[in-house]
């Protein structure tokens, strides 16, 4: 049973990550990057902030010197009732900016977006959170991708903001691949989120569709749903990078996950009449296949623990039973190896999963323009050894988390 | 309407079953040279048992036992070689998908091997007065206590090396009859049965009980005692 169950996932995560590929050779290679045009509107970047002292002045910063005409630029800062010297620090800035001050925190990050949007006067709106930081080009590499009345939004690639402990430098590799795979998705019109950091919106089509979810807990991934469900596309500026700052402890990272997980989980099920849809194409294959990808990750982690710690604790009762005579058992310990007695079938495909691996670590760095090797071998070989079980840890625990409060909701 | 890159989607499918195929037919290839493997060790085990035979004839028609002690070592070392290949042979056997029928002929032939020095290591042990135990174990894949039991045994005999001879039979293995013959001889009906040289033990044994009790059968008692 168990051993059908391996068979399976070993057949999803191979279907899943020569499906990327595919995509990426049939793409990519036909298309030309580097997208360079003269298409220059007035600009609105609303940055909401609750207790953001530590960050929000570096934040302001970098949008005050993107490389942009300032008549065309409007910063609108929107102080959510925070309880620090937040809001204090903003009034340095003056005339500079815009500043909103909300008297009460709202809760939600999509309240002070709206009254952001409703203030915002640019043609496009942009959404950046106070704990990111832009690179002065961001806005000429991202805005050519508006090329067609259809495009309602643009990511860009999100980086972790100098990754200091081993918690951030692994997020540092997720963050890449999240850069390849959310290129990946953009061409075949697949983006599921625009990230809360530096997403550029057509304001028009924002307002049209009444603004930010303000009961959703990931309003980002709302968004770009009701826009892909309103068939709006959404591309990928891969090379406009924006630095964002990464839990340090996994406490906070649980956290985050948390709201990153249960907000899939409810915005797929909002959505799920998208699925097999015919009417939205590619993207009615890949919200499925977004699903499945959790099941398989979360199923390998189980599957993985068990084929661990079942032979580990079926050992320790075996040495139990001689009492732990180490000394006995080893001492005339024969080496019975034959160059057969491997399994051959499972290495085969285990190999080839582990190429793919190894071939989607050097697409995600190339793509990104990183070095593998940035912090040393460490960290990057148990990212690839670990971290996906650690993630498939952390699907379980918030998974296991929404069926309870679902139960406890009725 | 928007695209659907149905080619995509099914090219990857393809693709997948491709190297699953692959993965397969390398599998196939690989337990056909398992078996070849295993035939060909086969082969040579018979011959050496029928030239162990063979010596064991010609010392029984001598009077005196001086050649004894070279025998006994052939003997252990030979029955040791078989019980290697046995255990891989019953590895290849649960990995196996297409020769599952050819290794359940192996496997035969391995059943009747150990039968055959069981009863040649009792006649030696009278014949030469070599001081060894044999034990029979039986044991069965379903029986829950089996794997612990084999462990033990495992144990026992890394302790004890040649002094200490265990032929292990499977219960469900139906195409031997020869074991149902034994199994009614020691009136075995519970698994895991364990015979030391002729006592019966049912169901699951202690390590310090079947210490106790091979220790029991040495003239010269080893170290590992109690």
């Amino acid at each position: 049973m168990t051993s059908f169950i391996m068979w399976g996932l070993y057949f999803c995560s191979l279907y899943l990550a020569i499906f990327w590929l595919l995509v990426l050779i049939n793409k990519y290679l036909n298309l030309r990057e580097g997208k360079d045009g003269a298409y220059e509107p007035d600009v609105s970047i609303i940055v909401p902030a609750y207790n953001e002292e530590e960050t929000i002045v570096s934040c302001i910063q970098s949008l005050l010197s993107l490389e942009y005409p300032k008549e065309k630029l409007e910063i609108i800062v929107v102080n959510d009732g925070s309880k620090d010297r937040t809001l204090e620090l903003c009034r340095q800035f003056g005339e500079r900016i815009t500043l909103i001050d909300l008297p009460k925190n709202s809760g939600t990050k999509a309240v002070p977006l709206n009254v952001g949007l409703r203030r915002a006067q640019g043609e496009i709106v942009a959404c950046l959170d106070a704990d990111s930081i832009v690179e002065r080009g961001n806005l000429r590499k991202m805005l050519p991708y508006f090329d067609a009345p259809d495009v309602a939004a643009v990511t860009p690639a999100l980086k972790v903001f100098k990754p200091e402990t081993i918690l951030q430098k692994l997020q540092w590799y997720e963050y890449l691949f999240a850069i390849l795979l959310r290129k990946l998705m953009s061409l075949i019109d697949c983006i599921y989120v625009t990230p809360g950091p530096f997403s550029l919106y057509r304001r028009a089509v924002v307002a049209e569709l009444g603004g930010f979810s303000e009961k959703n807990i990931t309003e980002d991934m709302e968004m770009a749903l009701r826009l892909q469900a309103h068939h709006y596309r959404i591309r990928n500026a891969m090379d406009a990078y924006v630095y964002t700052k990464a839990p340090d402890s996994l406490t906070q990272l649980y956290r985050q996950r948390r709201r990153w997980y249960q907000g899939l989980l409810i915005n797929s099920s909002i959505y799920r009449n998208i699925f097999f849809n015919r009417e939205y194409g590619d993207f009615s294959i890949l919200m499925p296949l977004n699903v499945l990808s959790v099941v398989v990750l979360m199923a390998s982690t189980v599957l993985f623990a068990y084929y661990l710690l079942k032979p580990l604790v079926k050992l320790v009762w075996k040495f139990l039973l001689i009492d732990f005579d180490f000394i006995g058992y080893f001492r005339n310990l024969s080496w019975n190896f034959y160059l057969l007695d491997f399994a051959y079938m499972k290495l085969f495909v285990l190999i080839a999963v582990f190429m793919f691996g190894l071939l989607s670590l050097y697409l995600s760095h190339r793509f990104s323009r990183e070095r593998i090797r940035q912090f040393g071998l460490r960290p990057v070989v148990a990212f690839s050894l670990f971290y996906f079980l650690f993630l498939g840890a952390m699907w379980l625990g918030v998974f296991s988390e929404f069926l309870r409060g679902v139960k406890n909701r009725w | 309407m928007r695209v659907t890159n149905t080619k995509i989607f099914l090219g990857a499918l393809v693709l997948t079953t491709a190297i699953f195929v692959m993965g397969l037919l390398l599998g196939l290839v690989i337990e056909g040279k398992r078996v070849d493997y295993i035939e060909k060790s086969s082969q040579t085990q018979k011959l050496d048992f029928e030239s162990l035979k063979l010596q064991l004839l010609y010392l029984s028609s001598l009077e005196g036992v001086e050649s004894c002690p070279a025998f006994s070592v052939s003997l252990s070392m030979n029955i040791r070689e078989t019980e290697k290949t046995r255990e891989r042979l019953e590895g290849y056997l649960t990995d196996g998908v297409a020769y599952s029928d050819e290794f359940r002929i192996l496997k035969r032939e391995y059943v009747i091997s150990q039968l055959n020095y069981w009863i040649l290591a009792r006649r030696t042990k009278k014949l030469c007065n070599s001081d060894f135990v044999t034990v029979l174990y039986f044991y069965s894949k379903k029986c829950p206590d089996c794997e612990n039991q084999g462990f033990i045994l495992d144990y026992l005999k890394k302790l004890f090396g040649d002094r200490l001879l265990i032929f292990a039979l499977d219960q469900e293995f139906a195409e031997e009859p020869m074991i149902q013959v034994i199994e009614s001889a020691f009136n075995v009906s519970e698994s895991p049965t364990i015979v030391v040289e002729d006592k019966v033990f049912s169901g699951f044994q202690e390590k310090e009980q079947l210490l106790e009790v091979i220790c029991g059968n040495y003239a010269d008692t080893p170290s590992d005692c109690p």
